[in-house]
């Protein structure tokens, strides 16, 4: 505590005297003791919250994988023209003159 | 340091015994320190409790026992300036309320030395919150640890993690600042002897 000024340090000297000295109550320790309880929990409670949304985000992910695999099962992998070939009628288009006759 | 390096390490692997120990040893300096940084009596223990609070869940991150002194004085200044945050409008409010040595005048209803005493206390108190106030709350904890506290340079940089000149020239800057101030006030006349 010095700061080569005898003023400045004298005042602070005066001020540390003047400043009470408070010593904790006899209820510190165990408001503190619950104050670190209390947050516990809170955390504890937290961490399973945390926990409970991460199972339910991946078991949903996981859902939509399935769903997602079953309906690209279910999808067939056809070119436009075989589709356009399937819809019509192989006639009307050898009558149309876009195709000929194979016999 | 008050207690045994040991009683650190332990406290710092989860030994609610240790803890409670490194509590009750340094408890009473630590109220101490808040009261100077935060001044209001009535809030000291809370902010106490919070620091002590914030040094169990922070045990885990502390390297060694000997950083344990200025981790807890970090700790301490951080508390004091959410303090600080958090009743900067009450404190604005409280501007228009007695002053302290108004109050303990109205209280010293007799008269004896005690009295006087703590009158001659309470003015002091008030003055150099008064000069203290003339500097920004960050340079004013930071004097307060160096001037009143009593730690050295090399606590307050483990304390801010800063640079030992960086330190000394904010400190110097604080100190002019409040010596100024005394030097303009009429400070001969306040402090009753």
């Amino acid at each position: 505590m010095n700061s080569a000024d005898p003023k400045f340090d004298r005042l602070m000297t005066d001020y540390k005297a003047a400043c009470p000295e408070p010593d904790a109550t006899l209820g510190f320790m165990p408001s503190l003791w619950s104050r670190i309880e209390a947050q516990k929990r809170f955390l504890k409670n937290a961490r399973g919250w945390a926990s409970a949304y991460v199972m339910a985000a991946a078991v949903i992910c996981l859902l939509l994988v399935v769903l997602i695999a079953f309906q690209a099962g279910r999808t067939t992998h056809t070119t436009y023209v075989d589709v356009l070939d399937d819809s019509q009628d192989s006639s009307v288009l050898v009558e149309a003159g876009s195709v000929k006759e194979n016999n | 340091m008050l207690v045994d390096p040991e009683v650190v390490d332990r406290a710092r692997k989860g030994d609610a015994v240790a803890f409670d120990e490194l509590v009750k040893a340094y408890r009473k300096r630590i109220l101490g320190t808040i009261s100077r940084l935060i001044g209001r009596p009535e809030d000291v223990e809370d902010v106490g409790q919070e620091v002590f609070l914030r040094l169990y869940y922070s045990m885990e991150q502390l390297r060694t026992p000997d950083m344990f002194e200025p981790w807890l004085y970090r700790l301490t200044v951080n508390a004091a300036y959410d303090y600080h945050r958090k009743n900067k409008r009450r404190k604005e409010s409280r501007m228009s309320d007695l002053s302290e040595a108004q109050v303990t005048l109205a209280d010293a209803d007799a008269s004896g030395e005690a009295t006087r005493e703590a009158q001659r206390k309470s003015t002091i108190r008030e003055f150099v919150h008064g000069l203290l106030s003339e500097i920004s709350e960050e340079d004013r904890v930071l004097l307060l640890l160096k001037e009143v506290e009593g730690l050295s340079l090399k606590e307050l940089e483990k304390v801010y993690g800063a640079n030992e000149n960086a330190l000394k020239v904010r400190l110097f800057r604080a100190r002019q600042r409040v010596l100024k101030a005394y030097a303009k006030g009429e400070e001969p006349d306040r402090i009753p002897s």
